[in-house]
């Protein structure tokens, strides 16, 4: 005990005096080691959770669309089953319709009136790619061949252009 | 002791700690897709995700006012899977129930040790497989298979087609489903699915077949095969063939053939109602083709509607063989009108041997294009025989026998389509029946094609008058119908024998008529074709005809003669009157 240093400060001194300092420390430092693993792993799991509740809304949604789009077949098919002209003509019949004649037609002429006729799909035309290609030999030319122009019309009293 | 202890418990830490950094990144992986995570997540998905093709939904086809003449629809086939079915004999009851199916039997395949087991021997409807889904049984599959049905059932069969089966896949055959199959199949696009429960791949379904739009319609296919029917049952024919055009554009309005198919069940028609005679069978036309060859005649300048021949036996020999009129009469003086209006084959014959000659005559048909497909888009068409004289069998004979439609071969639509060069001015217009094609949101439009003009206009007209008269005052005269000046020329064409091979047939014959209307402004052109009838095509194809024109007129909004000169005067153009 004579060798024992002497502590610096009072605080200091009490602590490593306290009996039950080392095992609260790591009681604590474990505790704090499962609260973080067990944040990181709800983390995860909701992570996880939210990816496979949106996979599965997905499927569903997909599914869904699938079989819309197939109701949607099948209910054009059936409409047009309906729209079978052998069913339509005894529809009309039903209701007293009967077939008109040539002669029954009356046509009248519309001012301005335009079919719409079958009109060919015009010509797809790329766009041009616009590429700078001029040469500092080109533009001098240019500048030349429009002062030149100028005094042209200048000596032919036009007026500028 | 102590020392120990706490040596552990920095192990434990950092084991911990190092396992939390790891869950760390893996959760930012989630978040941020690392690349390291995509590499493991590609290594990974070649264990858990199945690829496959995944084919789009066939195209429609509509017809050219949008009315729908082959669509898609789904059937559902039913299956279980033994292994998850936790109560089988209420399971089977229940699905024997609904599907109707022997309930014993669905128990024994509920027994068996197979991973996967089919209900159902055929697809149930959508109300089936729906109330099977209701059992919400994990066992069950409700397996979706496409089905192409014809809602109009055999109207205009035979240029639709039929979706039917190469292998695994399905194919289109025969008219556009088979002649556009590719358009309307679409691309087939490599999909994933993943083995793993909720794990959602998202991927585009490949985009549908392309739809297409066809110029017939259906009201007028409608009238056409009515009518045809009609006629062959009134005039005992055994089959027969009308083909409805507009001259001006090569469109096909409906083109009709008895005996048809359905082609929901085309598996149950014989081969023979499957092809379409319109375009793969071709005949003998007989007296219609005195139209060609008098607009060849009058083309080469040598001869006009004044020029005149004589008949002075009832028959002429050339090369060796003797050339009778269809009355085995000789008539003395006969115009160039005559020889169309009375149907005098001895008239054509001169026009063939001594007015134009071999040379000038074919090549007058290869101007028409007699003896070569016309181009149809529509899958197997044929292209008729015609003998030249450097070929092998061709005689002298033949001159004379081809000028009035015998010795040569075409189909009804080739034989519209010379008709149509007279109605349309002399230029031929490519037949066709696709009106547009659509691909989301892009249509594709069939341009109009002039194709030949084998005559000119001035020799068009020139006929065109010649054929009124054939109605008005010849042999069509039951073609009239009051009110409109129609333009036709009738045939009645000799038939092999089946009981006397060699020689042609004493009774039976193919009678033709063909015509257009009205003759000045041609709005739409006919062919009736009658096989096998006992009588002249002047008694059953040509009041078949005026039959048709009578309802046809009304579908198509064709006015009267009268009426037109009233619009005209009114300062209307009729040319621009359509269908609504």
């Amino acid at each position: 005990m004579s060798d024992r240093r002497e502590p610096s400060t009072p605080i200091r001194q009490a602590v490593p005096q306290l009996p039950w300092r080392s095992p609260t420390q790591a009681v604590a430092l474990i505790i704090l080691i499962v609260i973080v693993a067990i944040f990181i792993g709800a983390l995860y799991l909701d992570q996880a959770t939210v990816t496979a509740t949106t996979g599965s809304n997905l499927l569903e949604l997909q599914r869904t669309r699938e079989f819309l789009q197939r109701a949607i077949s099948d209910m054009q098919a059936r409409i047009a089953q309906q729209r079978n002209i052998n069913n339509l003509r005894g529809r009309a019949q039903q209701l007293g319709f009967v077939p008109a004649a040539a002669q029954d037609l009356e046509y009248i002429v519309v001012e301005g009136y335009s079919p719409i006729r079958a009109t060919p799909t015009p010509l797809l035309v790329p766009t041009p790619t616009l590429v700078y290609d001029e040469t500092f030999e080109g533009w001098v030319r240019q500048q030349w061949d429009l002062l030149l122009r100028q005094f042209e019309q200048w000596m032919n009293g036009d007026s500028a252009p | 002791m102590r020392t120990s202890f706490n040596r552990r418990l920095s192990l434990l830490t950092f084991v911990i700690i190092i396992t939390g950094v790891l869950l760390f990144a893996r959760l930012a992986s989630f978040q941020f897709q690392l690349d390291v995570a995509a590499y493991l997540q590609r290594l990974a998905s070649s264990n858990y995700r199945i690829i496959n093709d995944r084919f789009p939904e066939r195209g429609r086809i509509y017809d050219r006012n949008g009315e729908l003449l082959a669509a898609n629809t789904t059937e559902y086939r039913i299956g279980i899977s033994p292994v998850y079915i936790s109560n089988k004999a209420r399971l089977a009851r229940e699905l024997a129930e609904i599907l109707g199916e022997d309930e014993e039997r669905i128990l024994q395949l509920a027994n068996s040790r197979a991973p996967y087991e089919l209900v159902t021997r055929q697809p149930v409807s959508a109300e089936v497989a729906q109330k099977v889904a209701r059992l919400n049984s994990l066992a069950v599959t409700i397996d979706p298979e496409p089905k192409r049905i014809y809602p109009h059932n055999s109207l205009a069969a035979h240029v639709i087609g039929f979706v039917g089966w190469e292998g695994n896949l399905r194919r289109g055959y025969v008219g556009v489903e088979g002649g556009y199959n590719d358009d309307l199949a679409g691309q087939s696009r490599v999909t994933e699915r993943s083995r793993i429960p909720f794990d959602a791949i998202l991927g585009e379904p490949p985009p549908p077949g392309r739809d297409i739009y066809l110029t017939i319609d259906r009201s007028i296919q409608h009238l056409a095969e009515s009518e045809l029917y009609d006629a062959i049952n009134r005039y005992g024919a055994t089959s027969g063939t009308i083909i409805i055009m507009d001259p001006r554009t090569g469109e096909v309005l409906a083109m009709a053939s008895y005996p048809t198919f359905d082609p929901n069940v085309y598996f149950r028609a014989n081969q023979e109602s499957i092809r379409n005679p319109a375009i793969s069978d071709t005949y003998e036309p007989g007296s219609v083709f005195k139209i060609v060859t008098a607009a060849i005649a009058l083309e080469s300048g040598k001869v006009s509607e004044d020029s005149t021949y004589y008949e002075g036996s009832p028959f002429r020999v050339v090369g060796g063989r003797r050339v009778y009129n269809w009355d085995r009469a000789a008539h003395g003086s006969q115009s160039f009108v005559d020889i169309l209006v009375r149907s005098w084959n001895l008239g054509t014959t001169w026009l063939a041997v001594d007015v134009l000659g071999p040379t000038e005559f074919y090549e007058g048909l290869r101007r028409f294009g007699v003896g070569q497909p016309t181009g149809i888009d529509l899958e197997g068409e044929a292209a008729g025989i015609l003998r030249l004289p450097n070929d092998l069998y061709w005689s002298d004979s033949d001159l004379a026998t081809n000028s009035f439609g015998q010795g040569l071969t075409v189909t009804p639509l080739q034989m519209l389509s010379f008709v149509n060069v007279i109605a349309n001015g002399g230029q031929m217009m490519q037949p066709h029946v696709r009106l547009k094609t659509v691909d989301g949101d892009r249509e594709y439009y069939a341009v109009p094609a002039a194709v030949r003009t084998p005559i000119s206009a001035d020799v068009a007209r020139r006929i065109t008058d010649i054929m009124v008269q054939v109605v008005n005052i010849g042999e069509g005269k039951d073609a009239r119908v009051p009110g409109y000046t129609i333009a036709g020329k009738t045939g009645t064409a000799q038939i092999y024998c089946a009981t006397c091979p060699g020689l042609y047939d004493p009774e039976l014959s193919m009678a033709t008529f063909v015509g257009f209307l009205p003759a000045d402004e041609p709005r739409v052109s006919i062919l009736i074709k009658l096989d096998k009838v006992g009588r002249f095509a002047s008694e059953t194809a040509a009041p078949a005809f005026a039959q048709l024109v009578k309802r046809l007129v009304v579908l198509m909004n064709i006015p009267t003669d009268a009426q037109r000169a009233e619009l005209r005067a009114q300062g209307g153009d009729t040319s621009l009157i359509v269908k609504r």
